[in-house]
């Protein structure tokens, strides 16, 4: 990573500043630069691209040392201590801090690695012995990080489609990111998109007789009471399910999944807020990082969406009571013009 | 790589979710197994087996709700050779799957799990639900100290953080009035009837489902 900023803590180092060859002049498409880009990350080529002055960025400085002689070998170089929090260059807002650190000992380890030791007692004494080059990997620096500003439309549809098992169910977990941009601005990546998510439901009979209302044909003294007592809601079983052994209720089961769905669509709209909240919360160093985190937010709006919930049987129970006045005044009404009987207008 | 101030349009994204749709848990699954319930049936509706091979095998392919959900079934069920793999989803970048596998590394004996569920409820409340998930988990470890959140979770805008808050609420009864790290005690009571009296009628139900019997 290109050191953008050097402290300088003695002016004769300063005097002793050896200046790099001035760089080319930024061109935003070079390979260069986007090299850069993809190696510091966007906050660092910012200000690269845009400097206030022209500014080196690249220092070099010249060290002279005078160490003491001693016959015992040096101390060890303190290694896996004391990490530096943040040390790299951040735009972030506050809050928005990346959580990048160096580790002075991993530094010093790897300094060491990079050159093969120097040859013992093999100098004369005021002989000059050059030693070789020493680098840090660059993977012990963290990269610059900006915060994501994100903007997230959901456009969640519900629709009535598919082949489900008795009685029914709602496929709720499909999801479309679409339109996505990302903007990387000075300090900040602008990601929007729109996350579309096809809710669809279905219903199935499993050869039950589907019971319209009180006046269906298929009804007969024979069997009315049976449906009655299929349709009569539950309530000690999840709020108010129908039993339905013979007989079930075609539009109060498409009722009950497009509760479902239009609940699910609500929780997942909410889901997708939260998302967005989460977003803004991380930093990235590129585009594609930027993408990254993008592709978890359909993840985590199934898990606000599941959290939202509650417990499976909750669920359920708000689903079948709200069908459940329903199912009661359809089996009620069976049961009354059965009570009739075949002669005063009951079932045949 | 783009330029500063030059949009980049991404590639659309398909995101095909898992078989959600599992049923109702029996009557006779307590309150505090229900997870356990939810997780095997996530995975036995995904094709995934419930042996330790299948299990693991979750772990290292899946992602999102069927990771966790493999994550807390190995912890159940007491496979301890998923551990080095648990280790690395507690630490991964869905923190809720993480929270998942923490509860199972603490399930199967590992201090660590413990230690990473505490560290769950550093993050932020709202954006994270996480840590609501962690503080039920801990309770459920005999460490109500994540009780502070579930108090902040109730008060919370965020429907999905009020439910997940409220769901953890019977896993706090038995430290009542025990002390809490900021200095007050748990009222997972109170708290419990301030759910009751939610304006969710659904949180109201999932309190409900926990007030004790009596």
């Amino acid at each position: 990573m290109p050191q953008t900023h050097v402290e300088q803590p003695d002016a004769a180092l300063d005097a002793a500043r050896q200046r790099a060859p001035e760089p080319p002049a930024p061109d935003p498409r070079s390979a260069h630069v986007l090299a850069l880009q993809r190696g510091a990350g966007n906050a660092a080529v910012a200000r690269l691209l845009v400097p206030p002055a022209p500014v080196a960025d690249d220092h070099r400085i010249a060290f002279t040392a005078v160490i003491r002689r001693s016959d015992a070998p040096p101390a060890p170089a303190a290694t896996g201590g004391g990490a530096l929090a943040a040390a790299s260059d951040h735009d972030a807002a506050p809050g928005n801090e990346a959580e990048g650190t160096i580790d002075p000992g991993a530094v010093t380890a790897a300094l060491q690695s990079s050159a093969p030791p120097a040859e013992a007692s093999s100098s004369a004494e005021g002989e000059r012995v050059a030693l070789p080059d020493m680098r840090v990997p660059p993977e012990l620096v963290p990269p610059d990080t900006d915060p994501v500003n994100s903007t997230i439309t959901y456009s969640g549809s519900v629709a009535q489609s598919g082949t489900v098992s008795p009685f029914g169910a709602t496929s709720w977990a499909t999801f479309n990111v679409t339109g996505a941009t990302v903007t990387p601005n000075s300090g900040t990546f602008v990601a929007t998109f729109t996350l579309e998510n096809p809710i669809t439901y279905n219903v199935a009979a499993g050869g039950r007789t589907h019971i319209t209302s009180e006046n269906d044909a298929a009804l007969t003294n024979a069997n009315y009471a049976t449906a009655a007592s299929d349709l009569t809601p539950n309530m000690s079983d999840l709020g108010g399910r129908p039993p339905r052994t013979s007989f079930w209720a075609q539009d109060l089961t498409l009722r009950h999944e497009g509760f479902h769905a239009n609940e699910r669509r609500g929780f997942a709209s909410a889901g997708a807020s939260q998302a967005q909240t989460w977003l803004n919360t991380q930093t990235a160093s590129s585009v594609g990082d930027v993408q990254t985190l993008i592709a978890q937010v359909p993840g985590r709006v199934i898990t606000a969406s599941q959290a939202s919930a509650g417990t499976v049987a909750v669920k359920e129970a708000r689903a079948y009571g709200d069908g459940a006045p329903l199912y009661k005044a359809r089996a009620d009404a069976i049961t009354a013009k059965g009570a009739l009987g075949p002669s005063g207008g009951g079932y045949p | 790589m783009s330029d500063e101030g030059e949009t980049v349009r991404l590639d659309d994204m398909h995101f095909e979710g898992p078989e959600l749709d599992i049923g109702v848990p029996p009557p006779s699954v307590p309150y505090a197994d229900h997870e356990d319930w939810v997780a095997d049936a996530l995975l036995e509706a995904n094709g995934i087996p419930l042996t330790e091979e299948g299990v693991l095998e979750a772990l290292r392919t899946q992602e999102n709700v069927l990771l966790g959900a493999a994550a807390h079934a190995a912890g159940r069920h007491g496979y301890s050779g998923a551990a080095d793999r648990l280790r690395e989803v507690a630490r991964g970048p869905d923190d809720y799957a993480g929270v998942e596998a923490a509860f199972a590394l603490a399930r199967l004996g590992a201090d660590e799990g413990r230690e990473l569920l505490r560290a769950a409820l550093d993050r932020p409340v709202g954006p994270y639900l996480s840590p609501l998930l962690a503080a039920g988990d801990a309770a459920r470890l005999g460490d109500p100290s994540g009780f502070v959140h579930i108090r902040e979770g109730l008060g919370s805008d965020l429907h999905a953080v009020r439910m997940l808050a409220c769901k953890q609420l019977a896993f706090f009864l038995p430290f009542e009035g025990n002390p809490l790290p900021d200095g007050t005690m748990v009222d997972a009571r109170a708290q419990l009837e301030r759910a009751l009296a939610d304006p969710d009628p659904g949180i109201r139900a999932q309190a409900q489902a926990q007030r004790p019997a009596g």
